[in-house]
């Protein structure tokens, strides 16, 4: 039973993206967060380096070939938050009845 | 701050969870295409060693390894290129349908092959693949839409 706690560092409507894409990764490439969420480059380091300061996703740098690769995965402590998040934003609509209920 | 937020935008939280990481699943599945591609590279691979012929048995098992290479790290690099889906999203149900997929075909395929070749028939090992070639073609999306469905079923904040 997950207890549902309100995180506000995921509720920003950007890293609430990244980290919903990133849930369902093992791993994300940086130009695949980048064109889904639609940010700049800057944009975008800045948010991951926002999570990873709180310790919630985990950034890997490396290469393939010749050529920089990063990429970012959710970390255990992420993960928690994220679904700690999911479940109160449950329990919000689910107060509400379900008028409300999102489409997913 | 759970109170400061209004059902509403709840609401829109979870649907925008639920969309970006459907973005995610929907990229995941192997293509169409390929499972032709494998299908008739193998159809080709067989009807090369049917014929018996040294060389047209090389040409044709040079082709369906450099095939089979080529379509299968095209997939791999296309997919390591933006986002591995989380393995937990296919979950036990989702395994077992892979596994289950792979028997099928394997079972079907030597059966034929195996019944073809007892009755004597000419090219055997053609039709034979021929049948595993239908049966990725016809099977293989048919099990990534399975897949996805999991997938989707099992994302966070699905209703389950």
């Amino acid at each position: 039973m997950i207890k549902p706690r309100f995180d506000e560092l995921i509720h920003a409507p950007t890293r609430l993206s990244l980290i919903s894409l990133l849930a369902a990764t093992e791993w994300a490439d940086f130009r695949f967060l980048r064109d889904r969420a639609g940010l700049s480059d800057s944009a975008l380091s800045k948010q991951l380096t926002t999570l990873e300061d709180a310790g919630y996703i985990e950034i890997r740098k490396g290469f393939v070939g010749k050529r920089p690769r990063t990429s970012a995965r959710l970390t255990s402590v992420g993960r928690a938050a994220f679904d700690q998040h999911v479940a109160a934003l449950q329990e919000i609509v689910a107060k509400a009845g379900a008028s409300v209920l999102p489409s997913t | 701050m759970t109170d400061q937020v209004r059902p509403e935008e709840a609401a829109r939280a979870l649907t925008e969870i639920g969309q970006r990481q459907e973005q995610v699943i929907r990229l995941a599945v192997i293509p169409t295409w390929y499972w032709w591609a494998i299908a008739v590279l193998m159809v080709t691979f067989a009807a090369a060693v049917d014929t018996g012929q040294g060389l047209v048995v090389g040409i044709g098992t040079a082709v369906f390894v450099a095939g089979v290479l080529t379509t299968t790290g095209w997939v791999v690099v296309r997919a390591v290129g933006r986002a591995q889906p989380r393995n937990d999203l296919l979950g036990p149900a989702g395994v077992a349908a892979i596994l289950g997929f792979v028997a099928v075909t394997v079972a079907v395929s030597l059966t034929v092959a195996f019944a073809l070749e007892a009755f004597g028939v000419s090219h055997a090992a053609t039709i034979g693949v021929s049948v595993t070639a239908v049966l990725l073609v016809v099977g293989g999306p048919m099990l990534m839409r399975h897949l996805q469905g999991r997938m989707l079923a099992n994302r966070s904040g699905s209703r389950r």
